[in-house]
Formats: structure tokens, C-alpha cells, sequence
């Protein structure tokens, strides 16, 4: 048996599976979590390219699957990141169990799944941004449902995501010639140029950004979330997969200063827009490309630490935007929700209130809370090589604290008495999250010890 | 491991406060425990003051250098006093509840002055940069939801946010500091750092206090109850206030030291005057903390770092005695008076070593009004201290003992700091000073005790109000910064204009035409940029 | 050699016209028909670096997916216009593709630099991408999007196959055609349909 089989094909038709019994929502939902609890499970204590004895078998488990001449390539230290990714699936699946999403969302929830790790696994990496165009394509139902009318931001989101795939597949094409020729300073440009092209608009890096927050207003913010977490989080493991693989990418001058540019501009720009922002639900998406750009920024340092730092801001970001999106889907489900129409709202709602406000002052980088750290000790590595960036990243990401006090002012602003007038369940998981975000905010040590593990599958970085 | 013995003593005895107020339906009993356990903790402090190196250090709290990744919370002799004085506080606190227990019987106050003293520790003790951001960070968020808990009316909402929009401004301050350090290469502890680093840690204090710039976020303070109101109110600027006794001597630059020094000299010398005027200890007790806070403020930016210890310690102490001084008897005077003795600064009082902040040598005029100023906070200390209050009949006769009790023991506490809170804490100190002061101080209670301007009849007092409220009004709309937020309001309107319109450039229609513009024209200046 | 050369011109002046008419027309049976001529041309442009087995797979795949998006249409009139054909904006969309055809045949012999391909090749591929991009720049409708996102994409895979003849990419991009499609139609229809 392969791994890729294990964590590619078992999903894939479990998701068909579920397709069928989609009409049993709670059932599918509660069903896929596990599955990816059991998976995450497995990628943590199985081993890659070694043998299982499991009732008497013997069961090899290969690293390599050949299909049509392609093969899936799992390593052993590639289980970190199967770890994450389904560590991730399991934490969206559970919450989803008091949000209104659609019959929809778990079976093609975990085909977009499995299509993400099979782009993290094919070779060569040119077929990465094929499968990735298919959990686009598997992701639109979901996001919009049946009876739902489709807006401006699905369009947009199928246009630069799709747009991403010929730009990844030219890269592709060059990256061949270029090993070839690796002194070709023109072949060189082309490559990075390609590549580059490509990553701006699956991450939505400026100026291709202006799907997030019309998506996030348009859909329901949870599955919105689940996207914009899962689909830059693995473009971000595979711009590692091939800073891993490419020593001419690797090497290249231009690159890290270009990252860092980018970044700054994505967090600055978040930040200023996010401040103006008047719709709760479009907060939620540049805080999303605010963290894309603390992610690109931490790439930028091209060092061990910044690798470090880049690996566990992804906890902070699945916790925060999670639990952001749950909040916002259990206040208003597709509803376009503005500052005005939460006024008043710590009084009526208050636990709903406070986590929407814990999670964007988390995502803001609050003291206390998941983000602070490891974003601080960002700041503190960025200032040492490029002090004027940090300096304009640091006034950006300001932005994000007005948009939280704003939110604050109006949510508090109200003379009547305290009321509940919320479920308990929903209740009960906001919480839950919320005191995961304060736990990993004060004991954040722990965390970045084991997920630096995640650096395991790419050696040539360290 | 003893600092979190403590911190988490009280935090238990808090919640054993309510489950025994639940489960027993004791209020004698719950008020009886939270009593015993402020004792306590107020002796475990007491002794740590002949304790060395009693220290919580957690390591490895976050990844990177030494300094950064450990929290260090120590006892030491800028902390010790600040702790001392809050855990005394807290017994005063607690003790002079007594009088309300028979009306107003409330234990969530008492749990929660222990929670906020217990954060207020934290604070205190706190000794590298990582260690003040997150202590500042709790104590905010739970003044925050105190404040929002109480019922609030719509204006004092938008207060409240401010204040604390304040406060986090104060605390990014702090991390600005640890960043510019970086930059300069000298990685920032507390005990340790560049002095360009420093104006960072003062602007985050001043912040923190009202002081830089100055803002009276509250004029009329949200409705709380005195204890936990009293507090609330001292806790917090605690944390600044210990900030500037760890500054370096040469914190400012000589150039941008006289702005700073008047500012700080400003805020000192409105604050005495609304403290002066205010209609009661209460009502002025916003003023009394920016007053102090301004003179602590001005020492530390004169190079007098040490000195701004016992202005906080004051600040606390001095005015806990008069916050807490609601029922009023003419022997009860006694113990506001050695308070106010303690103020007076005087050889050997406590106050004696904060007079070397005061007033530094050659003579200026910024002196003068740090001495009206001072003068003017003694003088109003006096007017409230004599002026009505309620009644002791009606009183048991056990808390006709423990309410006195309460109160002497923060004046006690007070006169104990002064004695022995740290080397040098007893001193003679710039006696000619504090003779000056005094005698302004002895001359303007003439003035107003014997030109039958003040007494306890309100209605004499009244022409004096007449002359000052309009004053004051203008002061405190100038002070309080609404014309500030009028005015960033309006830009937020100007900018967010353009924003709305970029924004519906890129999201409108032909929006994917606009971001490939864009592309191409970055792309174009790439290329213009790195093609030989 | 020469005749077939000069024969290769033709792709290059269908694909004029069918953008044109994609970019101008507001009815959407002359956008289909339109996009099934184009998958004619790519298909012939194709068959110049590719064995015509694979080249026919482009025009199956391309009929196949103007069939979906054409099949999701409903009968509604367009535009509110009765289905005139000169409604307004036609001059301004005349105007944009115009110049995107001065773009393309500008820019193509700079591009010839980076992929060696013929420059019919290139023209018909710049040609595509660039009223594609146009098309999904100014409509905002699901139709017309998709349809835009469609001839870029055919334009890529134009460029692409001069540089590179898998025959599992060109199966893959296959399916990624058939799936936009499949995804048009849906978008298309969604808000009408019961719960899946």
C-alpha cells in the first residue's frame, strides 16, 4: 500500500461516499472529522516508507505512487505537515457541527482536502496547480449553495485562482530548462517571474486581492474561512517545496527582498483597509491577506528562525480566523453584518461579541492571545535586516488594532442590562476556541517546539 | 514559585469568597475569609522585603534570545513598594468595607479587588520587557470588562474604549521600545538597556497614566462602587507609575527634554487645580492621579528616576486613606492627617526622598509650578479631608474599630514604605522645599478656612466654584483631547473617502482590468529596475 | 512549407473574428457559436506543434465545454435589450478589443524571445489571452466570465503546447475545461435550484 493512497485516495472516496449521505448532515460532518482526526492519527505514527504490522500483516507503506508516469511522493518527514493539514480539517469539521453550512460542505470539504495534499505531493510540481484548479472548482458549491445568488467575489476568486494554474505549469516548463542552464540569468528571471505570477494570485497578493473580502461577504463567513486557511496554507508548504527543491530559486538574489516587499505592501494595505472597514464579515478578509503578508514577511528573512516563526504563525491563523469565522457565521449566517448593526451587541450577545472581538485582536497581535509571539518576535527578526519594512509593518498591522477597537466601541455602546439571548451549544464551541486562543498565547513555547517538526520535510532550507 | 503562591493565594481566596458567600450564605463569614487572606498575603510581602533574589522565572516562554524568551517577575527595590503598597491597599479596602456590608453587601467586589490586585502585582513585579507587555495587556482587559460591566451610558462607552485604546497605545509603546532595540543592537531588558530606547518606555508610561500627551478620558467616571472603584482606579496607574523608577537617568535627550518636562509639568499643575475644586475625593480623584502621575513623570525626565517611586506609592497609599474615608468622625481626622503628614514631605517622612524630583537644581520655572502644583495637591488633600462625610452613628461597634483599622493601615503602610521600602527611602530630602510647600499649603487653608470661603457648609463654598468652574470647563475640554478626536475623526473621514474609492475601483466592474494595470506597471518598473 | 505558412494565417483570422464577436455580442447563442469556432481555431493552431490526435482532443474539449455553458442558458432576453445586437457599450467593447489586437501584434515578436513557437502560434495565443482577459475584465455575469476565463485559458494552452506535448497535461487541462465549465453552468443556474 502506498501513503499516498492512505491520504490522497481514502479521502477522496470517502468523499464520494459522503456525497451520497450528504442529505445527512450532522451524521457526514461529525463522520469526515473523524476521519480526519484518524488520518492526522495515522500521519503521526505510521511509518512513511517502512512496514506496519497491523493483525498479523505485514503492510509496507510506500513512499512513492506511480500513476500514468506521475508519481505522489510522501516522505517521512513529510508527516508534520499531514499532520497539520488534517489536525486542521478535523478542528473546521468540528466547529462546523453548529454553523449553518451547506449539505455541501463535508463531502466536497474533504475532496478540496484531498486534492490539496495531492498537489503537495505530486511530482513534478507542475501538476500542483492542476490539482489545485480542481479543489477550486470542488470548493464552488460549497461556497455557494443552492438558491444562493452568486456575486462578484466567486467570480473573481474562479478567475485568479484559475488564472494561477497556467503561470505555475510555465514555471514549470522554465524550472526544467533552468536546472539545465542554471547560469542563464534570463531563463533565471522567467522562472522566478512565472513562479512569482503564479503565488500572487493564488495568494491573493496585492493587486489580486480584491476577491478575499468581496467573498467573505458574500458566502458564509465559516466556509469562506475554511478556504482562505486551507488553500494559502498549502500554496505556503509548497512555495517551501520548491525553495526545498530549486538551489537557482533558492539563491536568487532578488527573491527574498522581493518577498518582503510583497509582504510589507500585503500587511500595510490589509491594515489600512481593514481600518476603514465597516462590514464585519470584509474585516474577516483582510485580516486573512494581513496574515498572508506576516507569512510572506517570515519567508523573507531566509533564515532558520524566520522558517521557524513561519511554520507556527500557522496555529495562530487556524485558531484565530476559525473561531473569527465561527462567530461571525453563528451572528448574522450570509447576512452582511456592518458596525451599525452590532451595536449593542456585547449586551445582547455577549459571548459572541467578546470571541468576535478576541479573534480579530488575536489575529491583530494582542498580547495574551495566539498571535503575540511568535508576530513580536517576527517584528524583532524583520527589524534587524530591513528596520524602515519593519517599521511601516508595524504602523500596518495597527490597522487591524483600530478595526478591533472600533469594533469594540460599537459592540459596547448600549444602556440596556446584560442578556444571553445565544444557544448554548454554539456558545459552548466559541468558548472552547476562544480559550484555546488565550492558552496558546501564554504558553506558546510548547507549541513552536513540536511544529518545527514541519521543517523536517525540507531539509535544504535549514 | 513564591510570586505565584501568592498571586495565586489571592486569586483562590477570591473565588472561595464567593462559594462560601453561595454555599454558607455567610456574608460575615466570606467578608471575614477575604479579610484574613489579604492579611496574609500583606505579611508574606511584608517579609519578603529582607528576602533577596525571590524571583518566577519562566524560560523558554517563546523562541529567540535569552532575554527575550524568559518572563521574570522579582521582587526587588522598585517592586517591593509598589506590591507592598497594593496588597495594603487591598486590606484597607477590605477592611473599610465594613461599613457598606449592611447596606450594600457585595462579594463580587471584594473577588474582584483581589483578581485586579493580584493583576496588579503581576504588573509590578514585572521585570523584562515581555513581562510588562502581557501583566499591562491583563490588567487592561480586566479594568475593560469591569468598566463595561457596570452600566455604562452611551457617552461614557466611547470613554472607556478610548481609555483603553490608551492604555494598548502605551503597552505597543513597549514593544516599540523592545523593536528599536533591536535595531540598535543592544537587546532590551529592563535592568539593561540603550537610553534611546528609553523615551519609548516613558511615552509608554506617560500613555498609560494620561500624562503624554495628557487625556482625561474621564471627567465623570463610570458609576462604581468605592472599594472596587478605589482600586480599579489605583491599580492601573501603578503599573506605569513602576515603570519610571527603572528609567536610566538620561532618558530624554536634552533637546526634547523641557517638552516633556512641560507637559509632564502641565498636567501636574491642572490636575492640583481640578483636585482642588473637585466637588469631592471622588469626583476628583481622576485630577489627584494625573497630578502625581505628572510629578513622577517630571522626575524621571529630570534624571531622577529614583525619586519617582514614592510619587506612585503616594498616589496610591495617600490617596487610598481619602478615597476611602466615607464615614466621618472628627478623631477619625487623626489618620488622614498622618497621611497628609507623610505627604508633607518633611525630613524623614516618607515623601522626603520624592522631593529630590521636584524641585532640581539651578532653580527654573518649571520648579515653581511643580511647587504650586505640589502645593496645591496638599491643599486640596486638606479641603476633602475635612470636608462632610456620612455619619458613624448607626454603625455596629465592631466596625466602628475595623473601619478606623482599615484606614490607619494604609497609613501605616504608607509610613512603613517610607522608613524601610528601600536604601536611602529614609532621608531628609529637600527640606526647604517641602517648607515652602507647606507654607503655601498652611496659607491658602487659611485663606479659604478663615475668608469663610470653604467650611462644611457647601453654600459659602460657593463664589469659589463661581470663579472656577468656567475655567475649569475650558481646561477640561481643552485636556480632555475632544477637540484631538474631533479632528482624527475628520481625517478618518477624509482618508477613509479615498479608501472607499480605491476600493471600489478594484472591486467594481473592470476591477480585474485595474489589477493587471497595476501588474503591468509593477512589472514594468521590475524590469526598468533589475535588467542591466 | 509556404502554403502552409501561409495557411496558418487562417486560425489567426477566426480567432479575430470570434473575439470580436464574443467581445461585442450581447447574445449569448452568437458568444456560443463564436467559442465553437475559436476551439476550431485552437485546434488548428495546435495541430501546428501537435500530432492532430492530440490537437482534436483541444476542439472536442472546447465544444464540449461551450455545450454546457450553452446548455445552462435560459431563455432570458439580454441585457434588457430585446436581443438587438448594437446595444450600448458595443462601440466601447469595439473599441477595447481593437486594442487589444494592436497590443498583441505589438508585443508577439517580443514574446517570440521567450517560447519558441511559430508566430501564428503566438498571435493566436496573445489574441486569446488578451480578449479573455478583456471579456472577464467588464462583464460581471457568470456566462460571460467563464466564457472570458475559457478563451484565456484556451490562449495559455495554445502557448503551452508549443513548448510542451504531455500528453497527461494535455488531459489534465482537459478536465480543468470541462471542470470551468461545469462550474460556469452552476453559477449560472444556482440561484434557481433546490438544495443538492
Amino acid at each position: 500500500m502506498s501513503a499516498a493512497l492512505l491520504w490522497i485516495g481514502i479521502p477522496l472516496v470517502a468523499a464520494v461516499v459522503f456525497w451520497f449521505l450528504r442529505n445527512q448532515k450532522l451524521l457526514c460532518i461529525l463522520a469526515i472529522g473523524a476521519l480526519n482526526l484518524l488520518l492526522a492519527l495515522l500521519a503521526w505514527k505510521l511509518p512513511i516508507g517502512g512496514v506496519i504490522n497491523f493483525l498479523g500483516l505485514s503492510i509496507e507503506l510506500k513512499e512513492t505512487w506511480i500513476i500514468l508516469g506521475r508519481s505522489f511522493v510522501f516522505e517521512a518527514g513529510d508527516r508534520s505537515f499531514l499532520m497539520l493539514i488534517f489536525v486542521m480539517g478535523a478542528f473546521w469539521y468540528i466547529g462546523a457541527v453548529v454553523v449553518k453550512v451547506g449539505r455541501t460542505f463535508a463531502p466536497l470539504g474533504l475532496a478540496v482536502i484531498a486534492f490539496l495534499v495531492a498537489a503537495l505531493s505530486v511530482q513534478p510540481f507542475l501538476y500542483a496547480a492542476l490539482f489545485i484548479e480542481a479543489a477550486v472548482l470542488f470548493s464552488i458549491p460549497m461556497l455557494i449553495p443552492p438558491g444562493q445568488v452568486p456575486g462578484k467575489g466567486i467570480l473573481r476568486y474562479v478567475i485568479f485562482q484559475t488564472l494561477a494554474m497556467p503561470f505555475i505549469m510555465f514555471a514549470g516548463w522554465v524550472a526544467t530548462i533552468v536546472e539545465a542552464n542554471p547560469t542563464d540569468q534570463r531563463l533565471l528571471l522567467q522562472a522566478v517571474l512565472f513562479m512569482a505570477l503564479g503565488f500572487a494570485f493564488w495568494l491573493a497578493i496585492f493587486p489580486f486581492y480584491s476577491w478575499v473580502p468581496l467573498l467573505t461577504s458574500e458566502v458564509n463567513p465559516y466556509v469562506a474561512g475554511f478556504v482562505l486557511n486551507f488553500f494559502p496554507t498549502i500554496v505556503f508548504l509548497l512555495s517551501l517545496d520548491f525553495l526545498n527543491t530549486f538551489a537557482w530559486l533558492r539563491d536568487f538574489s532578488l527573491l527574498y527582498v522581493a518577498l518582503r516587499l510583497i509582504g510589507a505592501i500585503m500587511v500595510i494595505i490589509g491594515g489600512i483597509w481593514v481600518a476603514f472597514e465597516r462590514e464585519l464579515a470584509r474585516m474577516y478578509g483582510y485580516a486573512v491577506l494581513m496574515e498572508n503578508g506576516f507569512s510572506l514577511l517570515a519567508l523573507s528573512l531566509h533564515s532558520r528562525v524566520g522558517l521557524e516563526i513561519f511554520t507556527t504563525l500557522f496555529v495562530g491563523r487556524l485558531l484565530s480566523l476559525a473561531v473569527w469565522g465561527l462567530a461571525l457565521a453563528n451572528l448574522s449566517g450570509q447576512e452582511r453584518v456592518t458596525l451599525e448593526d452590532v451595536e449593542g451587541l456585547l449586551h445582547s450577545k455577549p459571548v459572541t461579541a467578546g470571541v468576535i472581538l478576541a479573534s480579530c485582536l488575536s489575529v491583530a497581535g494582542l498580547p495574551l492571545l495566539a498571535v503575540f509571539p511568535m508576530r513580536l518576535f517576527l517584528l524583532e527578526q524583520l527589524v534587524k535586516v530591513a528596520p524602515v519594512t519593519a517599521f511601516w509593518v508595524f504602523i500596518g498591522g495597527g490597522g487591524l488594532f483600530v478595526a478591533g477597537l472600533r469594533l469594540l466601541n460599537s459592540m459596547a455602546r448600549s444602556e440596556q442590562d446584560y442578556q444571553f439571548a445565544e444557544k448554548v451549544i454554539p456558545v459552548v464551541f466559541m468558548v472552547l476556541g476562544t480559550l484555546a486562543i488565550i492558552i496558546v498565547g501564554i504558553f506558546p513555547g510548547w507549541l513552536t517546539r513540536n511544529l518545527v517538526g514541519l521543517l523536517d520535510a525540507f531539509e535544504r532550507l535549514q | 514559585m513564591l510570586i505565584i503562591v501568592l498571586i495565586g493565594f489571592l486569586l483562590l481566596a477570591g473565588a472561595a469568597i464567593l462559594i462560601i458567600y453561595r454555599t454558607r450564605g455567610g456574608m460575615g463569614v466570606a467578608w471575614l475569609v477575604a479579610v484574613v487572606s489579604a492579611f496574609l498575603v500583606w505579611v508574606a510581602v511584608l517579609v519578603l522585603r529582607w528576602q533577596s533574589g525571590v524571583s518566577l522565572n519562566l524560560q523558554d516562554w517563546r523562541p529567540g534570545g535569552e532575554e527575550f524568551s524568559t518572563l521574570i517577575f522579582q521582587f526587588d527595590s522598585i517592586s517591593w513598594p509598589y506590591a507592598f503598597a497594593l496588597v495594603s491597599l487591598l486590606l484597607g479596602v477590605l477592611l473599610t468595607a465594613s461599613t457598606r456590608i449592611q447596606q450594600l453587601p457585595n462579594p463580587w467586589a471584594w473577588t474582584g479587588s483581589m483578581g485586579v490586585t493580584a493583576a496588579g502585582i503581576a504588573t509590578v513585579l514585572a521585570a523584562t520587557p515581555m513581562a510588562v507587555i502581557l501583566s499591562w495587556t491583563l490588567v487592561d482587559l480586566i479594568e475593560l470588562g469591569v468598566l463595561l460591566g457596570s452600566r455604562v451610558q452611551r457617552l461614557l462607552t466611547q470613554r472607556v474604549v478610548l481609555s483603553f485604546s490608551a492604555r494598548l497605545a502605551g503597552t505597543l509603546a513597549v514593544v516599540g521600545a523592545v523593536l528599536y532595540s533591536d535595531y540598535l543592537g543592544k537587546p532590551m531588558t529592563l535592568s539593561k538597556f540603550d537610553e534611546r530606547a528609553g523615551i519609548f518606555l516613558l511615552l509608554a508610561a506617560g500613555l498609560r497614566l494620561g500624562v503624554l500627551p495628557l487625556h482625561l478620558p474621564f471627567v465623570e467616571e463610570p458609576p462604581m462602587r468605592r472599594g472596587l472603584g478605589t482600586v480599579l482606579r489605583l491599580v492601573v496607574p501603578a503599573s506605569g507609575l513602576v515603570i519610571l523608577g527603572r528609567l536610566p537617568p538620561a532618558v530624554v535627550s536634552p533637546q526634547l527634554a523641557p517638552y516633556f518636562l512641560m507637559f509632564s509639568s502641565l498636567a501636574a499643575l491642572y490636575g492640583a487645580v481640578m483636585w482642588l475644586t473637585a466637588k469631592d475625593e471622588l469626583a476628583g480623584r481622576p485630577y489627584w492621579l494625573i497630578s502625581l502621575a505628572g510629578i513622577a513623570v517630571a522626575c524621571a525626565v529630570r534624571g531622577r528616576p529614583t525619586a519617582a517611586p514614592i510619587w506612585g506609592i503616594a498616589t496610591i497609599l495617600a490617596g487610598g486613606v481619602l478615597f476611602l474615608y466615607s464615614v466621618r468622625q472628627a478623631r477619625l481626622f487623626l489618620i488622614p492627617a498622618m497621611a497628609l503628614l507623610g505627604l508633607s514631605g518633611l525630613p524623614f517622612t516618607p515623601l522626603a526622598s520624592g522631593l529630590k524630583g521636584l524641585v532640581v537644581l539651578p532653580f527654573n520655572a518649571l520648579d515653581v509650578v511643580l511647587i504650586v502644583a505640589f502645593s496645591l495637591l496638599l491643599t486640596g488633600f486638606t479641603r476633602h479631608a475635612i470636608s462632610e462625610g456620612a455619619s458613624v452613628e448607626g454603625l455596629d461597634r465592631w466596625v466602628q474599630v475595623v473601619y478606623p483599622l482599615g484606614l490607619f493601615w494604609l497609613a501605616l503602610s504608607f509610613w512603613l514604605i517610607g522608613l524601610f521600602g528601600w536604601q536611602g527611602s529614609l532621608t531628609i530630602g529637600n527640606w526647604w522645599v517641602s517648607l515652602i510647600c507647606i507654607t503655601l499649603t498652611v496659607g491658602l487653608v487659611f485663606l479659604m478656612r478663615y475668608g469663610k470661603l470653604v467650611s462644611a457648609d457647601q453654600e459659602r463654598a460657593e463664589w469659589l466654584f463661581l470663579l472656577f468652574k468656567p475655567v475649569g470647563r475650558v481646561l477640561a475640554a481643552v485636556f480632555r483631547l475632544d477637540w484631538l478626536y474631533v479632528l482624527i475623526a475628520f481625517v478618518f473621514r477624509l482618508v477613509q473617502g479615498v479608501v472607499r474609492f480605491l476600493t471600489v475601483l478594484l472591486e467594481g466592474e473592470g476591477g480585474v482590468l485595474w489589477a493587471l494595470l497595476i501588474l503591468t506597471l509593477l512589472i514594468s518598473i521590475f524590469y526598468s529596475g533589475s535588467l542591466p | 512549407m509556404i502554403l502552409q505558412q501561409q495557411l496558418a494565417i487562417i486560425p489567426v483570422l477566426i480567432l479575430l473574428a470570434t473575439t470580436t464577436l464574443i467581445s461585442v455580442s450581447r447574445l449569448w447563442r452568437y458568444t456560443v457559436l463564436a467559442l465553437v469556432a475559436q476551439y476550431l481555431a485552437v485546434a488548428w493552431l495546435v495541430a501546428m506543434v501537435w500530432p492532430i490526435g492530440l490537437a482534436v482532443v483541444k476542439l472536442v474539449v472546447g465544444w464540449m465545454s461551450s455545450a454546457i455553458l450553452g446548455a445552462a442558458q435560459t431563455d432570458r432576453r439580454e441585457d434588457g435589450e430585446n436581443g438587438r445586437i448594437f446595444v450600448k457599450g458595443f462601440l466601447f467593447r469595439l473599441f477595447a478589443i481593437g486594442v487589444v489586437w494592436l497590443v498583441v501584434f505589438s508585443v508577439a515578436p517580443s514574446v517570440s524571445g521567450w517560447f519558441a513557437a511559430p508566430l501564428q502560434v503566438l498571435w493566436g495565443s496573445s489574441l486569446l489571452i488578451g480578449a479573455g482577459i478583456l471579456q472577464m475584465g467588464i462583464s460581471g455575469e457568470p456566462f460571460r466570465v467563464f466564457v472570458g476565463l475559457l478563451t484565456a485559458l484556451a490562449g495559455f494552452e495554445v502557448l503551452y503546447a508549443a513548448v510542451e506535448s504531455s500528453v497527461l497535461v494535455a488531459g489534465l487541462l482537459a478536465m480543468a475545461n470541462l471542470g470551468l465549465a461545469l462550474a460556469g453552468s452552476y453559477l449560472m443556474v444556482v440561484n434557481t435550484l433546490e438544495e443538492l
